[in-house]
């Protein structure tokens, strides 16, 4: 398809696809506001071990002792007495399409969830607020000892595997926002891979927040042992209401020896979602860790996914793309942590800033003393599309062995009146032309996704893009 | 334990307020003085907890019974033969000696004629006392939440004071030396440099360290530098090593429309060297060039942080920051291009390259970018790696030791940056400096190998 056809195509998409809103019904909603007895709540509600309700309380007293950061983002707006930290949409899990409740089916329907299952993903899992409402995964997986379970049920159907990960990547002190997630984490999956297994289609979560005021706190664990594969794709979107939300995850993944795991994030929430999330990947020898992080919703993202390079010839590698429009101030990047002799990691930002958005590229590259030939490449490149938009670059490069290698790149720059020119000549208007180089400067991220979500990107990229000229 | 290091300072340093009044200076100048003061007062003694002191040796600065160095011209201050052969070169327009026991200048005819003013602070202040309240006002402020800025900004005792007015080429460069002594001392010291209306000069700074007992002394300066429109001045900027100096400087230059700057820093490492370099540009076509050499072996410590601002449209900066290091020293450098809101056409680069040479420095680089306009075409890299194992091979292969290699190697990665400046007599001037430093760290790795091999 030539690429004229494409922008005409994706011009044609129903750009209210995303952005419906569902009337609020659900079974239980914790008060607004959080102390021990919500905490507590919780735990009751899914009939969790002592040890698990321990933990939250633990952590929830950490949390009440940090301080909401003052870098990053603005996040003195951020009220987190005033939300709902638990909304339970739904009596229990459901294992066929048919079993989940209609109001919420209708809305994932909408989203493409269950055509898309049958089509091309090895699994899926869906969260409706607080609670996964429906997982599934391929029977001969299932067969082959994978697991893909919602994270509730991961801890009770496999209690030893899980408790001996859970918490192990991100401690609940790792900052004020891990500490809030781990006090009332609620949904995600829990994804174990056997060793050499390899996982050929995706496993895909979708989160979906549909009340006002509500936190989402999803918390993730995914463990590929020696030798496996997997790739894991996480979808968010939200509707838009005058008041703000919040989704604070944390992913936990731990990549044992030569195990690859690639995790894919498409976040689309809505302009009023705080969206701070942590996600950590420990790898192990010879191992492979690869995040592709996509953001293009949310009002202010603080995302930095990580790699812990634990032993020698671990590989990390980030993609990350941000799309700022107008209120938006996307703040991303990565760490990489180098601790080990021959570990490589490859860092690649892109970020568009319109409509006085702004995005900002935050990176840390550690290098431990004794890492011997390590070696790091950092890539950030930045468009800004107008003069009201805004860019900034924070990497911090950090170094105590002296046999490695750092390399580090980043340019900020506005379209190229030529390349304009250049596809005007060619018959395009300035809308397509605009909409063609942007595509063009995000091409290497999109080669990474695969090509279903490639063209879900392309759809939201083009939607972002709506009107941008003239 | 920590609150106690934090008043420490003020209760140790001892600083009289009447250091406050300079003789002869109005009351306006008092004034700002004052106010600085009242500042400084408000400012905690910084430690490494403060996110912009992280990764510093701060905490190890113990100020007990360090008191501020007076500046008077003793009766038997005489210039050293080292400062005589220096100045006595054809090579300078004019020249300027500093010390604590006194200051000296001289100026040729030509350039006095046509109103060039070069002379120390205390003399301009009571041969010119009309022109500093508004020198001193703060308009080239770069930061004003830092201690030891809002010190020198209270207690200057002396420093360079170079006018030139409107249209006049000093084709010659001018020399400022500085010679920092003293035991248990604070020096501290505002330059202020100002370059006229399409005139142009050339200014090179070298500021040397004693070194007794290890006893140590803070300097804190501050260099303030402004180049009015289609002015340019060329800056080399020399810091010899400290081994027991605590330097705190603080350089800014405000570039007016198609001023042009080319400024080279050349610092050697010592016990704790921290510089903040500030770049404005302020008017539309200006330009900026910086080069930045350090060197650094033991446990040297040099900090820098550099920005770039550009506040009008068609501006240009570059800037380049190189490092060789060695044995356990530390860097830390940390640069910003802000390129403000609607200006059209500016143009910004930083780079920085680190040399480790052996025994694991630590390098922390942190180049930025805030970048609020459209407009633009800014870029930044970073490099941090050791020798290339084949052009050390190669000089191997010609009968060159690894060692030797390593340095030839090294001073070549270095000198080619000196080369930014436009000025064959500099070149030299500043090579000898960094090939004596290089020497050294070789010597001195050599030596260490060596003990190594005798102890195995």
């Amino acid at each position: 398809m030539s690429d004229l056809n494409r922008t005409n195509l994706i011009r044609g998409v129903d750009h209210s696809r995303y952005g419906f809103k569902d009337p609020e019904k659900y079974l239980f909603k914790s008060r607004k506001g959080l102390d021990d007895e919500v905490v507590r709540q919780i735990s009751v509600f899914k009939k969790e071990p002592d040890w698990m309700l321990r933990f939250r309380l633990r952590a929830l007293e950490h949390f009440q002792k940090m301080a909401i950061p003052n870098w990053g983002v603005d996040l003195s707006d951020l009220n987190l007495n005033d939300l709902y930290y638990y909304v339970k949409p739904t009596e229990g899990e459901g294992r066929t399409w048919e079993e989940v409740p209609d109001t919420i089916k209708k809305t994932f329907d909408r989203l493409g969830i269950p055509e898309a299952e049958q089509k091309f993903l090895a699994g899926v899992g869906a969260q409706y607020e607080s609670e996964m409402v429906y997982h599934n995964i391929k029977e001969k997986l299932a067969q082959q000892g994978v697991i893909f379970l919602s994270i509730e049920e991961g801890l009770r159907k496999h209690p030893q595997l899980f408790r001996e990960h859970f918490g192990k990547v991100v401690p609940y002190s790792d900052n004020t926002f891990t500490a809030l997630n781990s006090s009332v984490w609620s949904g995600g999956s829990f994804v174990y891979i056997p060793p050499g297994m390899r996982v050929d289609l995706p496993l895909q979560a979708y989160f979906r927040l549909n009340s006002a005021n509500i936190g989402q706190f999803e918390r993730s664990l995914i463990i590929a042992d020696e030798g496996a594969q997997v790739h894991y794709v996480e979808g968010c979107t939200a509707p838009l209401y005058s008041r703000d939300s919040f989704h604070s995850g944390v992913i936990e993944i731990i990549v044992k020896k030569r195990a690859r795991v690639r995790y894919t994030t498409i976040q689309n929430w809505s302009t009023n979602v705080y969206n701070l999330v942590t996600q950590r990947a420990h790898v192990y020898a010879g191992g492979t860790m690869e995040w592709v992080d996509c953001n293009l919703g949310s009002k202010v993202t603080m995302k930095y996914p990580a790699c812990y390079l634990l032993e020698p010839g671990a590989h990390g590698e980030i993609l990350s793309m941000s799309f700022a429009g107008q209120g938006q101030h996307l703040d991303s990047g990565g760490k990489m942590m180098h601790l080990a002799e021959e570990t490589t990691s490859k860092i690649t930002s892109k970020s568009i800033s319109k409509s006085g958005g702004r995005s900002s590229f935050r990176g840390w590259v550690k290098m431990k003393q004794g890492v011997k030939h390590a070696r790091t490449n950092v890539v950030c490149d930045a468009l800004i599309l107008d003069p009201q938009s805004r860019s900034d670059t924070y990497p911090d490069l950090d170094t105590e062995e002296e046999a490695i290698s750092v390399g580090y790149e980043a340019s900020v720059s506005k379209i190229d009146e030529e390349q304009l020119f250049y596809l005007k000549s060619r018959g395009l208007n300035d809308d397509q032309a605009v909409s063609m180089v942007v595509s063009g400067f995000i091409e290497p991220l999109m080669k990474e996704l695969p090509m279903e979500y490639a063209v879900e990107m392309n759809r939201l990229i083009q939607m972002q893009m709506e009107g941008s000229v003239g | 334990m920590r609150s106690n290091s934090l008043n420490k300072l003020e209760i140790d340093l001892q600083i009289d307020m009447d250091n406050i009044y300079l003789s002869g200076a109005p009351d306006a100048l008092n004034e700002f003085r004052k106010r600085a003061y009242k500042n400084y007062q408000k400012i905690p003694f910084p430690n490494s907890s403060i996110r912009e002191w992280k990764n510093t040796r701060i905490d190890e600065l113990q100020p007990k019974n360090l008191t501020l160095m007076k500046y008077e011209d003793s009766l038997d201050f005489h210039l050293s033969r080292d400062i005589k052969d220096l100045i006595d070169s054809e090579n300078w327009a004019g020249w300027l000696y500093l010390s604590s026991s006194g200051s000296k200048y001289w100026l040729h005819d030509d350039w006095i004629k046509q109103g060039v003013k070069l002379m120390d602070l205390q003399t301009a202040i009571n041969l010119m006392p009309n022109i500093f309240p508004l020198e001193f006002s703060g308009k080239n402020r770069l930061i004003n939440h830092d201690k030891f800025y809002m010190l020198t900004k209270a207690f200057a005792q002396n420093g360079i004071v170079f006018f030139v007015p409107e249209r006049v080429n000093i084709s010659r460069p001018i020399l400022f030396v500085f010679d920092g002594s003293g035991e248990k001392k604070i020096h501290a010291l505002q330059h202020i440099i100002r370059i006229g209306k399409l005139s142009s000069a050339t200014i090179v700074i070298n500021q040397r360290y004693n070194e007794k007992n290890e006893i140590e002394n803070i300097s804190s300066v501050i260099e303030e530098i402004e180049i009015d429109s289609n002015a340019s001045l060329i800056f080399v900027d020399v810091e010899l090593s400290h081994p027991s100096w605590w330097i705190f400087n603080y350089k800014s230059a405000r570039i007016h429309s198609n001023g042009k700057l080319n400024w080279l820093v050349y610092t050697e490492g010592g016990l704790y060297s921290r510089h903040y370099l500030d770049v404005h540009l302020t008017g539309a076509g200006s330009e900026a060039r910086v080069t930045g050499i350090c060197i650094a072996n033991n446990i040297e410590h040099i900090d820098w942080h550099t920005s770039q601002k550009h506040l009008a449209g068609d501006t240009f900066s570059d800037l380049l920051f190189c490092s060789a290091l060695a044995n356990q020293a530390h860097f830390n450098w940390s640069g910003m291009i802000y390129i403000s809101p609607k200006i059209k056409g500016a143009d910004g680069y930083q780079a920085n390259h680190n040399l480790l040479l052996c025994d694991d420095p630590k390098v922390v680089s942190k180049p930025g970018l805030e970048i609020l306009s459209d407009d633009v075409r800014c870029s930044h890299g970073v490099t941090i790696g050791e020798i290339d194992k084949n052009q050390i091979f190669y000089l191997q292969s010609r009968g060159i030791s690894e060692n030797e290699a390593k340095r030839l190697i090294t001073q070549g990665f270095l000198e080619s940056k000196i080369k930014r400046i436009p000025n064959i007599h500099l070149h030299q001037f500043i090579s000898e400096k960094v090939n004596r430093k290089t020497k050294q760290l070789f010597c001195e790795s050599q030596n260490d190998s060596s003990m190594l091999k005798l102890n195995d």
